[in-house]
């Protein structure tokens, strides 16, 4: 169903194309223990570390885009209530409605949901294979809920009307732990993307005129070039998944 | 027509993002090429020209990524108020496009597009086409569009719907404010965090580094240090603070776009304006500048 996210649709081919980087590290790195390579074993460990992390971040692909399709989907839920109550109010049939709301909300998820559909597979089961692939997480208890209502005719739309509600004072619970969440990383930027750079500065600068002999160029050209643009990029990362939990 | 209307929006904002990196990349190129001088990182003079370029060429994107946040958030706490007023317009017997009409009286920034749309439906377009002129920036702002589509094609009996759909939105409008208001106040990050980094080494350089620097001859059993690379070090690190601030703290404040370089570049200016100040006032130091 996800083979798409698998390297040549295959699972084998997938982990196999991934594991390349980490098996060439460590070759690299027994060349560089038997000697046969005249480059110190830690060189040769630091291009392992390197090379191993960059296949195990191709082999987990897969299963970092199915949660942020899971992450999506949670996002946009709210959204596709209100658009399938809009569309059943104006009168469209529940299930066309639900076709049309899952269309528009743009999640890959519900895609799969209406492709199976559109294939002759009822709601339930549709969910109920995209469960199989994604695991039983507890979004699809609430759209299986949002399913199920589609068959309950006049009465769908105070029930939906009720799940938005919900969905809704659910969000702002969450909303609460994200800007405390937001306000810890924020403090930690100020601290270590803005006066620990200051300090280190000020410091290094300094102690290279009472310590004759140290280039301290290097390091502070390191700090501004590197340290502070990664952390700057972490720190807003971090932000960025936090604040797209909690944004509608 | 607006230059925004003529490119798509996501189009421009990457070609205006990249300009800063396109004007660095043309003033390496005179360097090299017509003033024949090689790019030297420590060279004070030249981190000040190239924060200056890069302040003027993210001006454009700055001004646009404000506008449209700005725009963008303000449309969408419109939408409550105008479906109000639409019901109000079909309860009283108006047809849709004279209550949409009157409804988007009590709007600003959704008033453009929907006068767009109407006049497209007057003009003999039909729903389906007319309402691509509404804005989709966001999904509350598309699932609104939707909604005038439904509600056209549905007749105008369907204001009943219009009162649930309008509470719903108000829920979601009332979410987001409160969101934005919760984070506002790390709008001041981009500020403190600069004035503090500004302050500090402009104090650092002022009286102890060049001071220093000047009585190097006599205080023979200090270490040596270079002011003029030191000085184009913290220039590049004003520089690459404040936007790196402008971007983290759009997404601390959960802005849409990144809203938060314009305050960053009002500071990077006034950083440029300080340090520059701090060069002009200690011109005898150029002879430590590393030859090109």
């Amino acid at each position: 169903m996800l083979a798409k996210l698998y390297i040549g649709r295959s699972k084998q081919l997938h982990y196999a194309v991934s594991a390349f980087p980490a098996v060439l590290g460590a070759v690299f790195f027994a060349l560089t223990l038997t000697g046969a390579l005249r480059i110190k074993w830690y060189f040769g460990a630091m291009y392992f570390a390197v090379l191993a992390a960059v296949s195990a971040s191709m082999a987990f692909m897969p299963k970092f885009k199915m949660s942020s399709m899971l992450e999506q989907l949670e996002l946009r839920l709210p959204h596709l209530v209100l658009r399938l109550r809009t569309l059943i109010m104006a009168g469209e049939s529940p299930l066309d409605a639900f076709i049309s709301a899952a269309t528009e909300v743009r999640s890959p998820i519900l895609d799969l949901i209406i492709k199976e559909i559109t294939l002759g597979r009822t709601p339930e089961e549709a969910l109920n294979d995209v469960k199989q692939v994604f695991g039983n997480k507890p979004i699809f208890d609430t759209l299986k809920r949002v399913m199920l209502s589609l068959g309950m005719g006049e009465e769908a739309i105070n029930y939906l009307k009720e799940e938005f509600e919900a969905l809704m004072s659910e969000r702002e619970s969450n909303l609460r732990k994200a800007i405390e969440s937001l306000s810890v990383i924020v403090e930690m930027y100020m601290s270590m993307g803005v006066f620990f750079p200051v300090v280190a500065i000020v410091m290094l600068a300094s102690l290279s005129i009472l310590g004759t002999g140290i280039n301290v160029n290097i390091l502070i050209a390191l700090l501004i070039f590197v340290a502070i643009p990664l952390f700057s990029a972490f720190s807003a990362i971090m932000a960025k998944k936090i604040v797209e939990r909690a944004l509608l | 027509m607006r230059l925004e209307e003529g490119v798509r929006r996501q189009d421009l904002r990457i070609l205006l993002l990249t300009l800063p990196a396109w004007a660095v990349l043309f003033y390496a190129l005179y360097l090299i090429f017509i003033a024949r001088k090689s790019f030297n990182i420590y060279d004070p003079y030249e981190a000040i020209n190239v924060s200056f370029i890069v302040a003027l060429s993210l001006i454009p994107s700055a001004a646009l990524e404000y506008k449209w946040e700005w725009e963008t958030s303000r449309a969408e706490s419109e939408i409550p108020i105008m479906l109000s007023a639409l019901e109000s317009g079909l309860r009283a017997g108006l047809s849709l496009p004279e209550a949409l009409r009157e409804a988007i009286k009590y709007t600003t920034n959704l008033r453009r597009d929907f006068i767009r749309m109407l006049n497209a439906l007057a003009a003999g377009e039909s729903i389906d086409s007319a309402v691509k002129y509404l804005s989709r920036e966001t999904p509350l702002l598309s699932i609104t569009a939707d909604y005038i589509r439904v509600l056209a094609k549905g007749g105008e009996e369907l204001f009943r719907t219009l009162k649930d759909f309008r509470e719903s939105v108000e829920v979601i409008v009332n979410y987001t404010k409160k969101l934005r208001e919760a984070t506002r106040s790390f709008v001041a990050t981009v500020y403190m965090v600069l004035i503090v980094y500004l302050i500090t080494t402009a104090i650092f350089l002022q009286t102890f580094l060049f001071p220093l620097a000047k009585q190097s001859s006599k205080l023979t059993m200090l270490g040596h240090i270079n002011p003029m690379a030191l000085t184009s070090l913290v220039i590049y690190g004003a520089l690459i603070e404040s936007i790196l601030n402008g971007v983290a703290t759009s997404y601390f404040t959960g802005s849409r776009y990144l809203a938060s370089i314009f305050h960053a570049l009002v500071l990077l200016f006034l950083s440029i304006a300080v340090y520059t100040a701090l060069l002009y006032m200690n011109t005898s130091l150029t002879s430590y500048m590393v030859p090109h």
